[in-house]
């Protein structure tokens, strides 16, 4: 009988010490994030990145998969900024179980003009003046750190050490960052920063790096511009003599192709807009270096 | 139809001279347009100083990523003239400090007097070596 009770008592003892080792379960839905939440949380979590690098996030759903995993996560980050579409199928399948972080909500906000006649909508998208691509600016990364942590930190308070010190160790990283972007753009004179590109994703880096953006299509890669569109930036090209025209690593790169015949600008490379890629741009840090080296370079 | 080859070769080239002003045509629209070239902004002569709370090992200012001024031990002050291009937008200018790595956080303020006559000022902190670039508009 004293046998039978020494068992159960070990059994529980087991069973309560397991579950405090558990690990925080995340589900991410921007490349970025899943970066940071490894970063962040270390060994003390496991991340499931649904979107994956090189994956235009504008036009992601989630599949059955993608649903079943949210459904055991502890907690789901989210770029927000009306990024995804499909948040409420994923609080549908979390059944209110897991913490949903939005991340870009509680970034700063940046307002973008939006002319409607300037593309052609072939898809199911909604607008907002809103630019959703917040990781274009290194300070907002750091921002997003700081919010991860402190989610975490508030599911497992018993790890909020942990989390402080490995946040710490990779805000180290994007402050070194962020001087080496500032030092290489001041490179470039600032009269000859004219940024153009397939869709509007750049208005951050324009903002704090004194960048004028000349987008061809919209905020996504699947809008269309229209032909007055193009028109009107072959006109600004050849009236301020833009160097360069850049396309981006999730789309069809013809319509810069026509514009670089028309102006003589170069192709200035490809950029990564909406994550991470793959090879050098694998990390936000060498995504941010590739994209900088790329413009300062093409527009010099 | 067997003419001169005289005549054949002429009734050919008029034939050419005729379809001219259409292979001109055709030839000019695959042509690549040159690129234009950015507006050239104006040099400028601008007056600046330099004040450090901890006199630094070397000092650099950097323009368009070129050196353009440069001193050793230069003590807690330095002033000078910078010739820059200077375009509406403003300039970025990169001071590259070595402070001693003892030395504890210091700071140095950049003083630009701007062509239109404008005092600007930026500070820079940091410790031991420390790049880092500031706006003058």
């Amino acid at each position: 009988m004293i046998f039978r009770h020494i068992t159960t008592l070990l059994l529980l003892a087991l069973t309560l010490s397991a579950q405090g080792a558990e690990k925080l379960r995340v589900s991410t839905f921007s490349t970025v994030l899943t970066e940071i939440a490894e970063r962040v949380g270390g060994d003390a979590v496991v991340v499931t990145g649904h979107v994956r690098k090189g994956v235009d996030p504008h036009d992601f759903q989630p599949k059955a998969s993608d649903l079943k995993a949210v459904a055991s996560a502890d907690v789901v980050l989210l770029s927000a900024k009306h990024m995804e579409g499909y948040v409420p199928k994923l609080r549908e399948s979390s059944g209110g179980r897991a913490k949903f972080v939005e991340v870009g909500n509680q970034l700063p906000v940046l307002k973008m003009e939006h002319d409607h006649a300037a593309h052609d909508h072939s898809h199911d998208h909604h607008h907002h003046d809103e630019d959703p691509h917040w990781w274009h600016s290194v300070s907002n990364t750091i921002k997003a750190a700081k919010i991860v942590r402190d989610a975490f930190a508030e599911l497992r308070p018993e790890e909020k050490a942990t989390f402080a010190a490995n946040t710490g160790r990779y805000l180290g990283e994007l402050n070194a960052l962020q001087s080496w972007v500032k030092n290489k753009v001041a490179e470039l004179p600032r009269n000859q920063r004219k940024l153009v590109t397939s869709h509007d994703a750049f208005g951050w880096l324009a903002k704090e790096h004194g960048f004028r953006v000349l987008p061809i299509a919209g905020f996504s890669p699947s809008d269309k511009p229209s032909s007055k569109k193009v028109a009107e930036i072959i006109a600004e090209i050849k009236a301020s003599g833009v160097k360069a025209v850049f396309t981006e690593n999730i789309e069809n790169p013809k319509v810069v192709a026509e514009i670089t015949k028309e102006t003589g600008a170069k192709f200035g490379g490809e950029l990564f807009s909406d994550g991470l890629g793959e090879g050098e741009a694998g990390t936000y840090s060498g995504m941010m270096k590739h994209n900088v080296n790329a413009i300062v370079g093409g527009l010099k | 139809m067997r003419g001169s080859p005289l005549i054949r070769a002429l009734v050919a080239l008029a034939f050419l001279i005729a379809l001219a002003p259409l292979i001109a045509r055709v030839t000019r629209q695959s042509t690549v347009a040159a690129p234009a070239s950015a507006p050239a902004a104006e040099t400028a002569e601008v007056e600046f100083a330099l004040q450090f709370t901890t006199a630094p090992e070397r000092v650099r200012l950097l323009h368009l990523g070129k050196e353009i001024f440069k001193a050793d031990a230069p003590g807690t002050t330095v002033e000078g003239k910078l010739a820059l291009a200077w375009p509406d937008e403003g300039v970025d200018l990169t001071a590259d400090i070595a402070w001693p790595a003892s030395a504890p956080l210091a700071a140095m303020r950049l003083r630009v007097t701007t062509p239109a006559g404008d005092e600007r000022e930026a500070t820079i902190w940091g410790t031991g070596p420390t790049t880092e670039s500031v706006t003058i508009k």
